[in-house]
């Protein structure tokens, strides 16, 4: 896969989600300057900490976006029954 | 003799304008005079000191279910709704085959949390057609019902097993606009559809396979009535929800139909968002349009079990390592070992602040049922213990199935809200009533319009606020002679307190089919609800048996 | 407050990744896709179909909002 340069993650945050458990709002920064939010699951969220070796919420930054795509994929194929 | 006379209540009418102390007269289910009212009366109810309005209408529900076994829609009444919209998202229990129920039923568990054994005890299967649908539950309403015809349902019923494959055919379309057609002319309100919904498969609902020709298509078929389209879209993200409410624009202007998209979310850090959004919507509505964006009053909790991991941890390393990645027997012994737990309770010291407004929402032992309902602050002083304490120590007696809530953690800015709530463009809704049942309450909403935003932040006035949700609601959705205090339309009446209106806490009641559960609230300051004349509800003796409901907008009737 | 929508398409029939970018973003290609899925991830946020389903090897469904440039900046 082809590394687009310049989309990276910005941040991210524990926000409330609709359904009434807490997600994991990704915030993604593009070359132009423009952001948008991506909302990860607990197991999404898991997976791209994982992939990112990060510990902590602020060593996501800078991370490429296709760690985020790559969470979302496996996550759908990730079976947890423990996840919230 | 007139039926009813509420005397001396403050009328607050639904149209925004002041309201004014006077008299309401009812006969054969309508309001028949309002003034100064001498004439006798069969029954004459005291409103001296309280506001007298139009009844609230719920435009966003789920109860297609629940009223196959409960007419009232328990508990809309008891908090002043006299009207609600069920078949929202692309889902409702008509028309509807018999070989596709399971399929439906599976939607609406996976969906709105509906447990199958409510279907298995409460329904009787005795429909397929919308008509038949609306014949089966007209003859037990208490409650007004507008119902919308869901998207995926007539998927279902033209494609059958290819809804949730493929686009459908010019022929397809065609069938599926007649039966719009025969749902509408049987009484349906609208239709619903879906951008973001999953299946009981956890696939995209049948209606996301639609295309941009059938979505048309079926809304120039909602243009023969005039009636409304409601989507779900995808409410995370601020360019898509600009992209469908251009979408909706497109379909409103080119067909004549009112519009409605829900919900929408103010997210902490991105009021430029909602910023962005209203722009375009009222960009839209200068253009002709009606884009109607719905607004919830109440805030988002988060709720959550040390069983079950939560992204609440995730800034405490060593709390969402353990619960994340260990066993039960692993978390317990965790939380059990004093050591351990020295080191969570210093880690989790950053947040003090959530555990002391965290609040226990249930347990299983009866020890501590006397305890669900408080904060863990207020569990604390009991104990002479910290929260934090107090969250691991219940955990441990609970075996991980202490439940609690984090109160107000999301769309909970009461100015960014408030201004929302009160933007002329902006339809207060999205109360999710039926749904997510075992998540959260959706009751009270208008308990928490009145208190939060009228009462305690100003954002509306009372007159403001009461027309949002009777006048305007039955304007954008096309329910007649409701929404208002006027002579000749039907009394569908709330009598309620101004100065104590609120939604109750948050509880886990018994009383679905099946001996199953939901999160529910009961209502505060509501006095009498009235539904087509008929009193249904009263805070001193509760329901009536009153079945005065109607189906609205009802069969349409030939020109 | 920036009332320009960001630009974006309905699929057509048969549309997929490859055919987007080649039709859209002046040619396809690894590169060209890659982008095209940077500002459209939300596509991802849904399983994937299952096996003989027509969208097993194209996520993308009749009724999605399809970005062709990245949100703009504020």
């Amino acid at each position: 896969m082809a590394v687009i340069a310049g989309a990276v993650i910005n941040g991210a945050r524990v926000a409330a989600a609709h359904e009434g458990h807490a997600e994991l709002v990704v915030n993604i920064r593009y070359s132009n300057g423009g952001t948008s939010d991506v909302p990860l699951g607990a197991v999404a969220a898991e997976l791209l900490m994982r992939s990112c070796n990060a510990t902590t919420l602020e060593q996501l930054e800078g991370q490429g976006w296709q760690k985020v795509q790559a969470a979302l994929i496996e996550s759908h194929n990730t079976h947890n029954e423990r996840e919230q | 003799m007139l039926d009813i006379v509420i005397k001396n209540g403050r009328i607050v009418d639904g149209s925004g304008m002041p309201g004014f102390v006077g008299d309401i007269a009812i006969k054969a289910g309508r309001i028949v005079q309002i003034g100064r009212v001498d004439a006798a009366a069969e029954r004459v109810i005291d409103a001296e000191g309280k506001i007298v309005s139009p009844g609230f209408i719920d435009p966003h529900t789920h109860f297609d279910a629940q009223l196959l076994w409960d007419g009232y829609a328990k508990p809309s009444i008891e908090h002043g709704v006299t009207t609600i919209v069920p078949g929202n998202c692309s889902l409702s229990l008509a028309p509807l085959r018999a070989e596709h129920r399971m399929k439906l039923v599976g939607m609406f568990n996976q969906i709105e949390e509906m447990p199958i054994i409510a279907f298995e005890k409460g329904v009787v299967w005795n429909w397929e057609t919308f008509d038949e649908f609306l014949q089966r539950i007209q003859s037990d309403l208490s409650i007004n019902v507008a119902p919308l015809v869901g998207h995926s349902a007539l998927r279902l019923w033209v494609m059958g097993a290819a809804a949730d494959q493929r686009a459908a055919t010019a022929a397809e379309c065609e069938q599926m606009q007649d039966l719009l057609r025969s749902c509408l002319e049987a009484g349906a309100v609208g239709m619903s559809t879906s951008f973001v919904d999953f299946d009981e498969k956890m696939q995209p609902v049948p209606c996301r396979y639609a295309s941009t020709e059938e979505l048309d298509a079926l809304c120039a078929t909602l243009g023969e009535f005039g009636r409304i389209v409601q989507i779900v879209h995808e409410f995370y993200d601020t360019d898509l929800t600009i992209a469908r409410i251009d979408q909706l624009a497109e379909l409103s202007l080119k067909h004549g139909i009112p519009t409605t998209l829900s919900p929408l979310f103010v997210n902490a850090g991105d009021f430029d968002g909602v910023d962005r959004i209203m722009a375009r919507i009222d960009h839209q509505f200068e253009r002709g349009a009606r884009v109607w964006l719905q607004v919830q009053t109440r805030p988002v909790d988060i709720s959550f079990c040390l069983e079950v991991p939560s992204l609440l941890f995730i800034r405490l390393p060593s709390w969402y390592g353990i619960i994340r990645f260990g066993s039960r027997e692993d978390v317990i012994a965790a939380l059990s070992d004093a050591d351990t737990r020295a080191q969570l309770i210093a880690e989790a010291a950053s947040m003090a602040s959530v555990w002391a407004r965290l609040r226990l929402r249930q347990v299983s032992t009866e020890a501590n049922q006397a305890l669900v309902g408080k904060t863990l602050e207020e569990i604390a002083e009991l104990r002479g213990s910290t929260p934090i304490d107090v969250m691991i120590d219940l955990s441990l007696e609970e075996d991980l199935q202490a439940h609690f809530l984090a109160a107000d953690m999301g769309h909970n800015d009461v100015a960014k809200v408030g201004e929302l709530l009160a933007h002329p463009h902006v339809h207060i809704g999205a109360s999710d009533g039926g749904a997510h049942i075992l998540s959260f309450s959706t009751f009270g909403d208008t308990g928490h319009l009145f208190r939060q935003f009228v009462r305690d932040s100003g954002a509306l006035t009372l007159e403001q606020a009461v027309k949002k949700i009777t006048q305007d609601t039955a304007l954008i959705w096309g329910i007649p002679e409701r929404g208002l205090l006027q002579t000749g339309y039907v009394a569908d009446i709330t009598i309620f307190d101004a100065g104590t209106i609120d939604r109750g806490p948050e509880y886990f009641k018994q009383d679905v089919p099946g001996d199953g559960y939901r999160y529910v609230r009961d209502a505060v300051g509501i006095d009498t609800v009235i539904i087509g004349g008929a009193v249904s509800y009263q805070q001193d003796s509760g329901y009536t048996p009153a079945k005065e409901g109607a189906v609205l907008p009802g069969p349409v009737q030939a020109l | 407050m920036s009332s320009i929508p960001r630009k974006s398409l309905f699929p057509s029939a048969g549309d997929s990744w490859e055919i987007i970018a080649e039709r859209e973003l002046g040619g396809g290609g690894e590169e060209a896709v890659g982008q095209l899925q940077s500002w459209n991830l939300h596509v991802f946020m849904r399983p994937p179909a299952a096996p003989g389903s027509p969208h097993e090897h194209n996520p993308i469904l009749p009724s999605d909002v399809i970005f062709l440039e990245p949100p703009q900046a504020a």
